[in-house]
């Protein structure tokens, strides 16, 4: 029998913070960072091991996979919106993607961060589980890749739109594409939160394409710089 | 009630069908290639041209994506592993995070915008001169 303890408490606390509401409003925190949080403060505090946790853990982590393939279902559903406007919307993901990783490399030069962390940290603008599978393929840290994913997505969703205001960026579109592309999943949830149906259409359309891309792009650039 | 289950369970027999078959292929041509991604793109074609049917994973695929996040907390509680070294580095991976994020939601929106724009201006133009 394997010990579920880091199953049940995994999905205990994800499915807690997503249903919890202060003041009747959706926390403004995305719940995967909150539990990941509280899981972390929970094997310190008890000296947990990891292991322990990821004996049953590791199962969550499986359902990836087909979570991954799934995404496939969003692009059939709004593929209409890719034939329209095509041209500026490919140029766009083409723009996105490659912007990012060029960007976070010579960033993370500029501040001396180590090859190894600007490896796993490039493909950190895709939503986490694609992030993670790219990383793997390149040699990074999966773990670390996952993290500054979710964290990239949730500095997106808090300050993106206001970027976007400031710059006077108005379209659906655009606003939408920049959200996915940037800040991928949690981006997009932020966009529908807003309730703007464009732009929670553009975003997920753009976080698979940006996704695809930056899997494409990311292992040439770092067998480029290596 | 079974019949949800059959649908749930027959939606995710097809997605990991997708997964091994992108895995076969990989090996089969030697490129190095998330096989998952492959999969995802092997699902949206079959869905386009009609192999597969929507309903046959419109519901797997649904719950799957919405519950997309909880599936990484193994890999967010992995990094106690890696705390040293994220430690050490950390002033580095904020400044990255906060400088590019930034760059590319502005800058993206800004190329679409005026995409658009010019896109609009191209047809006005060409409507004008027939």
């Amino acid at each position: 029998m394997i010990n579920p303890f880091g199953l049940i408490l995994s999905v205990a606390l994800f499915k807690g913070f997503q249903r919890l509401k202060i003041k009747g409003k959706p926390i403004p925190f995305p719940p995967v960072l909150l539990a990941g949080i509280v899981i972390i403060a929970i094997l310190k505090i008890f000296n947990i091991d990891f292991e322990t946790y990821n004996k049953s853990g590791k199962y969550l982590t499986l359902s990836l996979i087909p979570a991954v393939v799934a995404l496939g279902y969003p692009i059939f559903k709004h593929k209409d919106l890719l034939i329209k406007n095509k041209r500026v919307i490919y140029a766009g993901f083409l723009f996105a993607s490659i912007l990012a990783i060029i960007s976070t490399y010579f960033v993370g030069k500029f501040a001396h961060a180590p090859l190894s962390i600007i490896v796993s940290m490039l493909p950190k603008s895709v939503t986490a589980p694609i992030a993670v599978e790219i990383s793997k393929g390149m040699g990074g840290v999966p773990e670390l890749t996952a993290c500054v994913a979710v964290l990239t997505g949730v500095f997106g969703a808090v300050f993106g739109h206001k970027l976007l205001k400031l710059f006077k960026v108005k379209h659906d579109i655009s606003i939408g594409l920049a959200m996915g592309a940037a800040s991928h999943v949690i981006g997009t949830a932020r966009c529908a939160e807003k309730g703007r149906e464009l732009q929670v259409v553009m975003a997920s359309l753009a976080l698979v394409m940006v996704g695809i891309l930056t899997a494409i792009f990311a292992p040439i650039f770092v067998y480029i710089i290596k | 009630m079974q019949k949800k289950i059959f649908d749930f369970t027959r939606g995710l027999i097809i997605l990991i069908c997708y997964y091994l078959l992108s895995l076969e292929i990989l090996k089969l041509v030697h490129i190095q290639f998330p096989p998952a991604i492959l999969g995802l793109i092997l699902l949206a074609v079959s869905l386009i041209s009609g192999v597969i049917k929507e309903n046959w994973i419109k519901d797997t695929s649904e719950w799957l994506i919405n519950n997309m996040a909880m599936f990484l907390l193994p890999f967010i509680a992995g990094l106690v592993a890696y705390q040293s070294m994220i430690l050490k580095n950390l002033i580095p991976i904020l400044l990255v995070i906060f400088i590019t994020t930034s760059a590319i939601i502005v800058l993206t929106g800004l190329f679409i915008e005026y995409g658009l724009a010019f896109l609009r201006l191209h047809h006005w133009r060409k409507n004008r001169h027939d």
